[in-house]
């Protein structure tokens, strides 16, 4: 009896331990870029001149949103500073982050510091004086050399600043596989894409690939379409009222962006899986079409990070010769030449001698080049060296920002927490019933009237 | 720091317990002031009295503070009189959240105490009963959060022609033939698919429940109706579950409240979008993002209100539960 039970438990081990020895050995994935000794050696002392040649040390509660490998390149870029200051930095990750930062601020139990992607929250928080002023931290005449204005102005409140952003990332980038993509790669116009991806419909291929889901946080990619056709097709000024909470909802200009946007999401010969892979897709996993043999699409809107990220997750993945991306093409001439960020802005939340040293230290160039390195994020100081973006596809994208006649910021991230989740919910619901459109204007625009306070 | 926050603890543990021993030492000598004829009245009071201040420090204040904050406005700083009612009764997102809570009572309610008193009866009969009730019973162990986690994992879909990585999916399309289907997102499945979650987490909790009860009906009582001529149903019915009746209420109680309470699997799955919202979430979205005091306290009290008569019934079966054992 004895015995058959420890045979059973062996090989039940040995059931589990078997398919991880016998893994195939095909191209591994590109590890993550390392970043230079140089640089690092400068942000060390970029480090201990921001904390004023002390070694405060203590501990840094830093809240965000991030994990997996991009959490760990993160946490790289902060590596000197803990080295030179003997402060430790714990992250706290979470996907709701809005919700869990409002949270611990009611309950008294801030964290030192929070990284988050609303730009539109740290502008609310600060006008209610639960952020620390970072105007007299630092040095205000460089900030604003080195910034452009449209960021500081987001995260100014009451004429005090209360956040820097440590990274932008170009918004709404339209990314493809060259070995497997025959259309255009440098749309003048929206049209040449929607030429092509008719084609390619019409000869039973579904052109695109869309994930909207993301935990709470879920319908976001969607909304990144949105917003790239109002300000595409609208423009910014238009595209600024309805970010402010002024342009109604049910305004032909977002009415009609929706309209665009179902055109591709809703229907199942456009994109790959049809409506419903769209909903239960997570957006992590989308673009792993693009490499599916045979492809399931060919052509997916992301973000700047996602040629490196594939890079570094799907095994043989090359940049440039594997990935590459064109911007968003305008709808209209007039509109040529926006484009649409993102960012992640870093407030102080606990005065504190290691918190101030930290805020002093991210506003350095020499910080934001160990951004540009981790090959994640494009550096949102202008100062940034342009020799320390490791790829092609990160040279490019910044390229793009600094080159770019219009910069908006992403408007589910400039508008009140309350008003961006009803946003994605909306998307989301659009893209399950596309007929129930005005239904869900409407109800957007219900909550734009509490929502703006 | 450790070191003093240990120090701080039993600084504190001890404390209370000396005020508590302090306590009742002076509750004996104001019962000894007082006419013997309302001694023991005053005594059982003043025993009373720390728990009840606990209590009404930390239950009953914040209740009816939460009672006067859905008279406000969204930031509490000014009377809005009934709006926050009006509120609850026109929008629809709370109708549609109530729906499902509905869905979920019935659902939750009737499949787990059907299945956690069919394997306590059943498991009754078996040598294998320790291993029959764990399976069932270990589910209940994990955090709602975590059962929710891994549930999502389950119900994944894949378009048609790809593999299933979903384990639901899998296992659907293999046995049936029939298409994958989005459980989370279609409209037809995704309620009862995310009401199955709290079933199987929940199913543990009344099975044991249950089986404690079934145990302490005397077995003579059975023998003697076997003895009668009654078959294994009859038995059941006649004999079983009236004995069982104080418990079922009990259970069934317990369960609706939960009901009530589902929030984790739905916050975690879908948080409330296609049409799966729940009334707690509709609350902490109210609560934490839209940051509308107002209407996040007249959501608390609708669902105390609600909770008030369950919990009557509750007291009165525990009563009879106690008065028949």
């Amino acid at each position: 009896m004895k015995a058959r039970i420890l045979a059973t438990t062996a090989l039940a081990v040995l059931a589990l331990v078997a398919p991880a020895c016998a893994r195939s050995t095909g191209p591994a994935a590109q590890a993550p870029p390392t970043q230079s000794v140089d640089r690092l050696a400068a942000a060390r002392a970029a480090a201990t001149k921001a904390a004023d040649g002390a070694r405060p040390g203590g501990t840094i509660n830093l809240l965000g949103v991030l994990s997996g490998q991009q959490l760990d390149a993160y946490l790289g870029t902060f590596k000197p500073f803990e080295e030179a200051t003997g402060t430790t930095i714990k992250y706290e990750s979470t996907r709701d982050l809005s919700a869990v930062l409002q949270t611990r601020i009611a309950g008294g139990n801030p964290p030192d510091i929070v990284s988050n992607p609303s730009g539109g929250q740290i502008n609310q928080l600060g006008a209610e004086g639960k952020l620390v002023a970072l105007d007299p931290i630092l040095d205000m005449t460089r900030l604003r050399a080195d910034y452009p204005a449209g960021l500081l102005d987001l995260v100014t409140a009451q004429q005090k600043l209360y956040g820097i952003f440590f990274n932008t990332a170009v918004q709404g980038l339209v990314w493809y596989n060259p070995n497997n993509y025959h259309g255009p790669v440098h749309p003048a116009a929206w049209s040449e894409v929607t030429d092509w991806t008719s084609q390619t419909a019409a000869g039973g291929h579904t052109p695109w690939c869309i994930g909207l889901e993301s935990g709470p946080a879920s319908g976001w990619p969607g909304a990144v379409w949105v917003e790239q056709f109002v300000l595409q097709q609208s423009g910014p000024a238009a595209f600024d009222r309805w970010w402010r909470g002024e342009l109604a909802w049910t305004a032909p200009e977002i009415k009609g962006a929706f309209e665009q946007f179902g055109r591709i999401a809703a229907d199942a010969k456009q994109v790959s899986g049809g409506p419903t892979a769209v909903l239960t897709t997570s957006f992590n996993l989308s673009p792993q079409g693009l490499f599916a043999k045979p492809p399931a699409c060919y052509l997916h809107v992301q973000a700047d990070f996602l040629g490196n990220a594939l890079a570094q997750e799907v095994p043989g993945v090359k940049p440039v010769t594997d990935i590459n991306f064109f911007p968003f093409p305008a709808l209209s001439p007039d509109n040529a030449g926006s484009i649409e960020i993102s960012g992640e802005a870093l407030a102080l939340l606990k005065d504190t001698p290691q918190g101030r040293a930290f805020m002093r230290y991210v506003a350095t160039p020499e910080f934001s080049a160990l951004v540009a390195g981790t090959g994640q994020w494009i550096g949102a100081n202008r100062q940034t060296d342009q020799s320390a973006y490791t790829t092609e596809l990160s040279r490019r994208a910044a390229t793009v920002y600094a080159q770019a006649k219009t910069v908006r910021y992403a408007a589910q991230t400039a508008m009140p927490p309350a008003m961006s989740q009803a946003f994605l919910g909306a998307v989301l619901a659009y893209v399950k019933n596309p007929a129930s459109l005005d239904a869900q204007l409407a109800k957007l625009d219900k909550v734009r009237q509490t929502a703006y306070r | 720091m450790t070191g003093i926050r240990i120090i701080q603890a039993c600084v504190f543990i001890s404390a209370a317990a000396a005020l508590l021993l302090g306590w009742l030492w002076a509750a004996d000598r104001i019962a000894a002031a007082v006419p013997r004829r309302i001694r023991r009245g005053v005594l059982g009071w003043l025993w009373l009295a720390p728990a009840v201040a606990f209590v009404g420090l930390y239950l009953a204040w914040p209740l009816v503070h939460t009672v006067v904050l859905s008279f406000r406005d969204s930031s509490s700083q000014a009377w809005a009189g009934l709006g926050n009612y009006r509120y609850l009764v026109d929008d629809a997102a709370v109708h549609s959240a109530l729906r499902n809570n509905l869905l979920w009572l019935v659902l939750l309610t009737g499949v787990c105490l059907g299945t956690g008193l069919l394997v306590a009866t059943l498991a009754d009969r078996v040598r294998y009963e320790g291993l029959a009730k764990a399976v069932v019973v270990l589910p209940t162990a994990i955090p709602f959060v975590a059962g929710a986690v891994i549930w999502r994992f389950m119900y994944q879909y894949q378009p048609p022609g790809l593999p299933q990585t979903g384990t639901v999916n899998a296992v659907w399309t293999t046995t049936t033939g029939a298409a994958p289907l989005a459980w989370l997102v279609d409209g037809r499945t995704n309620n009862v698919a995310l009401i199955a979650v709290g079933i199987w987490m929940t199913t543990g909790f009344a099975t044991v429940i249950l089986s404690a009860a079934l145990k302490s009906i005397p077995p003579e009582l059975r023998e003697a109706a076997r003895v009668d001529g009654a078959g294994s149903w009859q038995v059941f019915r006649h004999v079983t579950l009236p004995h069982l009746r104080p418990t079922l209420v009990v259970t069934t109680t317990l369960l609706a409240i939960s009901a009530f309470k589902a929030f984790d699997i739905v916050y975690v799955m879908t948080n409330g979008n296609f049409d799966t919202d729940v009334i707690a979430n509709l609350m902490y979205r109210q609560l934490f993002v839209d940051r509308d005091y107002g209407r996040a306290s007249a959501i608390a009290v609708l669902l105390a209100a609600v909770a008030v008569p369950i919990l009557l019934i509750n007291v009165r079966a525990t009563r009879a539960e106690r008065e028949t054992a």
